[in-house]
């Protein structure tokens, strides 16, 4: 391949500029003349029947201009992949604490606050139920959603299969291959294990937040917050009972996403406000709303039993995977099916049963947060990895490195593998955890070392689209259907064009964000936006300069095929004759006389081979794995419990790096969000209620607990990906995955205790050391 | 009931009329479209509100508007002077310190004070001063090194 | 927040005369760090805030000849880079260090911090250890109040109703005395699980005197007496075990997230071994 000129290079973000000087717009920084503020009213129960509402004294309150509850909402239930929510409670039923019931739209903050005060709600609690392994039972102690069997799940590639005779149970996912009665009959150890997680906030700066109103012509504009425009748009629609064309959303900059932004529910919810008090509506979640119903990781419980031979390698291994989805599927449907693949996309393993079981309990909602449930297998794995390791006697190291996928083995899915890594991750971290580099240890720390490794996949069955613009003086717009949540996909779409193109990264211009003016896109989301919106930008950009191409060779009588294009030059390579420059091919007015302008469109598709439903065989359900590997050394202080991350290594391999400082950033910024979800992170609920819904209770990592750089190492060990842009892969959400077991396994190094239930807290450590109590 | 309030931001003299309960994070983004102050959180724990008053960082979502009248505040679009970025913004850029850009102007305000009072900080130093400032994006490493990296920029 | 009128008094006596007119419905406030929390929750809705920030002759840092008078207007940040503190009263520089972020601590008050009495606070259990006093002011005069009694119940101080803490005052620690204050917290700014005051004062080695003070581990700090009366008399390391021991029996934690009874518990018996270890090293470098 020829050598690139912006491709893998550490090019400055495109959009930093306009972020350190505060002229970066985010949703709430938009003013819309004649807005209104909206409020939620949220049930006090985590499960009982709306018996009465009454908001006469809310709308007769001065400055109300509008009130809506579930009669006011559109009697159509809607959701991300199984289709079982209402955007209020039209059926009159609330299922979790937190669970919006009414809305108000008021001129100020204060007099919407005012209004709910004087909605009067009558609730009949019924009984409810919080713990995922009871609500999983054939009778459990309350039944959350008894019409189960009427739900739609019309998203062919993400289909839920309700499990019958477990009613609360809206998907159960199944993965066959090989006889694990017979590999277990084979194995010279049998280890069995439970582990789980806890449920976590994503904790985005910017909290869940949206703009709507209707033109007069009937379109709704909706400016939201988001991670996928197009997915909204159809919730609007859905909703709304809307043609297609009479939806416009809008969306600018995110603060932060990690997959709670994917297709909430405030845009429907502002959106009828707005219909009804006639003027636009901004619904914004306070931070305390955020953390109960901004959606939360769904705590998954993994129960894994592995049949191993006495040299390490894996003859059979069987997994129950339980999901505490909350009150409705949400997005976090897709979580209860691919959770599986974090089983998957690393070790070879040919007698494999896994069950996966999405689970509705009276909790809050859940959304699918960065892993989207690969870190909580992966966090169930990776410690089963090293407890056979110790009892076989062989090393952490080897016995992955036994057990490993190669190129072209075939997964349990029965996928083919292609581009895996993770080897060499693995090898690479080692090497630096084994340099000799130990602080000092003083009682009453105790220092040890852990690794572990992942992957991520991305899922299949998706589509981009994306345009390309060249302008007179050849500058490049590009035009995606995505959103900039800080991952840095601008930039990485940016030097593909330029590099497409041979022009200077600033002479690409990015624009997104709005449905009039983009193509569709599914949403940023599984670590697949390089990918195929990267392959949509190429298309574009091939189509754009193919008709520029014709429109230069009809005037040089050169042929198509025989040109290239360079910092705004078309020339013909090798050939010191005739070019011409862009420019040349407008009129002043800004017209390309032969083909009107220069509008490139682009198209992606990465296909999918449906699963089957009994066996989950496919050899196509995942478009590609990240794969990577952690080390880390910790310190475990026995007087107090705590624990500190002292260095850490992380290595990944996500095909060809576009942008290898910004990939070192994400290796980065996974680091710290694992290590706050294996040490700090809790959303706390005591009987459905979210105890710590505030940063003060709730312990997000600050700059003061995060690694120095001198402790903390992103490295890179790229396999290029034959179908990705340059070679590229995606790398957003991997970086979490093997952090927290690899913490684990260093815990257990340093004090020979393991905490298989996340997190790992002080009182936890001291309680096993049996220091209290 | 309205007051009138009289704030100096950015070395500009404003007027505004403003009820009494107030923030000033709120009179910034709402009366004077300085958005480049960001709301997180309303209670003081996130720093994304952070701006200077009398070059000392302070949550302004925690700040009275009234307590703000005759002191001199500085807000993120204060930074640039005539075209010219502070060498923190630039070092921002420079080592990728920014991802999403929502923790930004809080973040740079905050290590503005730190190296205005202390111009040689080491990283310990530089990582507790930032500790009211959450990020979730970077992990923090390169906000880290682009302090450090300023300090070399800036006279002693 | 529910809306409130502001009223702005132009001194400390004009202050005293509203809030005696409003008391309940009135809240002071000065840096608003606390109470702005509460207004933004809706958890408290006055109809008044009387504005005291700004008064002069509340923001000094002092010595005379007893001791250090700090005005109630005094911000956390102020103590803890106030050369005459960081000489004579380390040990509150340094638990000022960790008091939230420095963002709070430039704007919030020593004196609005402990109105608000909230017990997990850093300054209270730091301020009793070192016998402090406030002077409070009302219409119907002023009173001194002992630190130590300053404290009624989770959220609620001494103060009546129309009274307004205006200064605190500090004896200057008697020769050979060591202080000390240690936290234990989940991050570096947060609230503590539980923390520990120390003061000794130490003559040829053995104590003479000591104050120990346990806070975030009751519904106010909580005076370790039983533990200090094991100190009186010895030498520290002799009664070490002893003491920490004793003081965790004085403690009286709740369960909460952070932790159970008796990790809390066990906490106090940790903090208390490092802080009456480290107040006993100063003092004997002090002494010499």
């Amino acid at each position: 391949m020829a050598e690139l000129s912006v491709v893998g290079k550490s090019v400055r973000r495109v959009d930093a500029l306009e972020k350190v000087t505060g002229k970066a717009k985010f949703c709430s920084d938009f003013k819309t003349p004649g807005m209104l503020y909206a409020k939620l009213l949220r049930s006090p129960y985590p499960h009982a029947k709306i018996v009465y509402i009454d908001t006469s004294k809310a709308v007769g309150l001065p400055g109300v201009k509008a009130v809506i509850t579930g009669k006011d909402v559109p009697p159509v239930r809607i959701g991300a992949v199984f289709w079982d929510e209402y955007i209020l409670p039209y059926d009159n039923i609330v299922r979790a604490i937190g669970q919006p019931v009414a809305a108000v739209a008021a001129l100020t903050k204060e007099v919407a606050e005012e209004a709910l005060d004087l909605i009067d709600v009558e609730y009949e609690e019924l009984p409810a139920v919080f713990d995922v392994e009871e609500a999983t039972k054939e009778d459990p102690p309350a039944i959350l959603h008894p019409d189960l069997a009427q739900y739609l799940s019309p998203m062919p590639f993400l289909k839920a299969r309700p499990e019958p005779g477990r009613p609360n149970i809206f998907n159960h996912f199944k993965i066959r291959n090989g006889d694990v009665e017979r590999g277990f009959q084979e194995a010279e150890l049998i280890v069995e294990n439970r582990f789980s997680t806890a449920r976590i906030q994503h904790c985005q700066l910017e909290t869940h937040r949206c703009d709507a109103w209707w033109e007069p012509d009937g379109t709704l504009v909706l400016r939201i917050s988001s991670q996928g425009l197009w997915y909204d748009a159809s919730a609007l629609r859905l909703i709304f009972n809307l043609s297609p064309s009479k939806i416009r959303v809008l969306s600018s900059y995110e603060g932060g996403g990690f997959g709670g932004k994917i297709f909430t529910l405030t845009g429907p919810i502002a959106a009828l406000l707005a219909l009804k008090s006639g003027k636009p509506v901004r619904l914004e979640y306070t931070r305390e709303e955020h953390f109960v119903d901004g959606r939360h990781r769904p705590q998954i419980i993994t129960n894994i039993r592995d049949g191993v031979k006495k040299d390490g390698t894996i003859v059979a291994r069987e997994m129950t995977i339980s999901l505490d989805m909350g009150r409705h599927s949400s997005t976090t449907a897709i979580v209860s099916k691919n959770c599986a693949f974090g089983a998957v996309g690393t070790y070879r393993i040919p007698n494999f049963k896994l069950d996966t079981y999405g689970a509705y309990t009276n909790n809050p909602i859940t959304g699918p947060y960065r892993g989207l449930g690969t870190p909580e297998v992966t966090w169930a794995i990776e410690q089963q990895m090293d407890i056979l390791a110790e009892r076989l006697g062989i090393s952490a190291i080897e016995i992955r490195k036994r057990n490993i996928l190669k190129e072209g083995d075939r997964d349990v899915c029965g996928q083919v593998t292609h581009s895996i890594g993770v080897e060499e991750c693995l090898t690479k971290v080692a090497e630096w955890g084994g340099r000799n580099n130990k602080t000092e240890e003083q009682y009453p720390w105790k220092q040890g070392k852990g690794i572990a490794i992942g992957n991520k996949y991305t899922l299949a069955g998706t589509h981009s689209v994306v345009y390309v613009k060249v302008y007179p003086d050849a500058r490049v717009e590009v035009r995606h259907g995505l959103h900039e949540i800080g991952q840095g996909l601008n930039t990485v779409l940016a030097q593909i064009v330029a590099e497409e193109f041979q022009v200077p990264v600033d002479w690409v211009k990015v624009t997104h964000g709005d449905t009039t003016l983009v193509g569709y896109d599914f949403c940023v989301c599984s670590s697949r936006a390089t990918f195929h919106t990267g392959n949509a930008t190429i298309k574009a950009c091939q189509d754009a300069k193919r008709q520029i191409f014709e429109t230069v060779s009809a005037k040089l009588g050169v042929n198509p095929e025989d040109l290239a294009i360079r910092a705004g030059e078309v020339y013909v390579p090798n050939w010191s004759g005739k070019s011409i420059k862009i420019s040349e091919l407008f009129t002043p007015e800004g017209l390309v006389v032969e083909k009107g302008e220069i509008l490139g469109r682009g198209h992606f598709y990465g296909p999918i081979i449906l699963e089957d439903p009994e066996t989950g065989q496919s050899e196509r359900m995942v478009t590609y794995y990240a794969h990577g590997a952690c080390a880390v050394e910790v310190a475990v202080n026995v007087e107090t419990g705590e624990v500190k991350v002292l260095r850490i290594a992380q290595c990944y391999d996500m095909g060809t790096p576009i942008n290898p400082k910004m990939v070192e950033a994400q290796i980065e910024g996974g680091t710290v969000q694992g290590i706050g979800s294996a040490i700090y992170e809790e959303i706390v609920l005591e009987r459905g209620m979210v105890v710590n819904p505030n940063f003060m209770d709730y312990k997000m990592p600050t700059a003061a607990e995060a690694p120095s750089s001198k402790n903390m190492k992103a490295l890179i060990a790229a396999i290029p990906h034959r179908e990705g842009p340059f070679g590229a892969k995606g790398l957003g959400e991997a970086t979490m995955v093997p952090v927290a077991p690899a913490i684990a396994n260093a815990v257990y190094n340093a004090v020979g205790i393991r905490i298989k239930d996340l997190p790992i807290s002080r009182e936890k450590i001291m309680r096993a050391l049996d220091k209290i109590g | 009931m309205k007051q009138l309030l009289w704030l100096r931001v950015n070395d500009e003299d404003y007027e505004v009329w403003v009820e009494s309960w107030k923030t000033l994070l709120e009179v910034l983004r709402e009366e004077l479209d300085l958005t480049g102050a960001k709301e997180g959180c309303q209670e003081g724990y996130c720093g994304a509100c952070t701006v200077l008053i009398d070059g000392k960082a302070v949550k302004s979502c925690l700040v009275l508007a009234r307590h703000a009248q005759g002191r001199l505040i500085t807000t993120i679009e204060g930074l640039t002077k005539d075209g010219q970025l502070h060498p923190l913004q630039q070092t921002f850029i420079d080592h990728f310190a920014v991802q999403c850009g929502f923790c930004t102007p809080g973040m740079i305000l905050a290590a503005k004070a730190l190296l205005d009072e202390n111009p040689d900080p080491r990283e310990e130093q530089v990582k507790t001063a930032l500790s009211g400032n959450l990020c979730r994006c970077t992990g923090y490493v390169k906000i880290v090194e682009a302090v450090l990296a300023a300090k070399e920029k800036l006279p002693r | 927040m529910r809306p409130f009128e502001l009223l702005e008094p132009r001194d400390i006596t004009e202050a005293c005369s509203l809030l005696a007119e409003h008391k309940e419905k009135a809240k002071i406030v000065a840096g608003g760090q606390s109470l702005l929390v509460l207004l933004k929750a809706r958890l408290i809705a006055p109809r008044y805030l009387i504005n005291i920030k700004g008064f002069s002759g509340l923001e000094h840092i002092q010595e005379n000849s007893n001791g250090i008078r700090i005005g109630a207007l005094v911000t956390h940040r102020a103590i803890e880079t106030s050369p005459l503190i960081r000489e004579r009263l380390l040990m509150l520089a340094e638990m000022e260090g960790r008091v939230a972020s420095v963002q709070i601590r430039n704007w919030g008050t020593i004196g609005g911090n402990l109105c608000h009495a909230d017990p997990a606070g850093d300054p209270a259990p730091a301020l009793i250890a070192l016998g402090a006093k406030v002077k409070v002011r009302s219409v119907r005069g002023e009173r001194e109040i002992p630190m130590e009694e300053f404290f009624v119940d989770y959220l609620e101080s001494a103060l009546e109703a129309d009274e307004i803490l205006t200064e605190i005052q500090l004896p200057y620690p008697l020769p050979g005395t060591g202080g000390a204050f240690i936290k234990e917290a989940v991050r570096f700014g947060d609230m503590a699980i539980a923390s520990v005051a120390a003061v000794v004062t130490l003559e040829r080695g053995v104590v003479k005197d000591a104050r120990l003070v346990l806070g975030a581990v009751g519904s106010t700090p909580i005076r370790a007496k039983e533990a200090e009366k094991a100190i009186i008399g010895n030498m520290v390391a002799d009664v070490l075990e002893d003491a920490c021991r004793t003081a965790a029996g004085e403690a009286k934690p709740v369960a909460d997230i952070y932790g159970s009874v008796e990790y809390k518990r066990h906490l106090v018996k940790v903090i208390t071994k490092s802080v009456l270890t480290e107040a006993a090293r100063r003092a004997q470098e002090e002494a010499t």
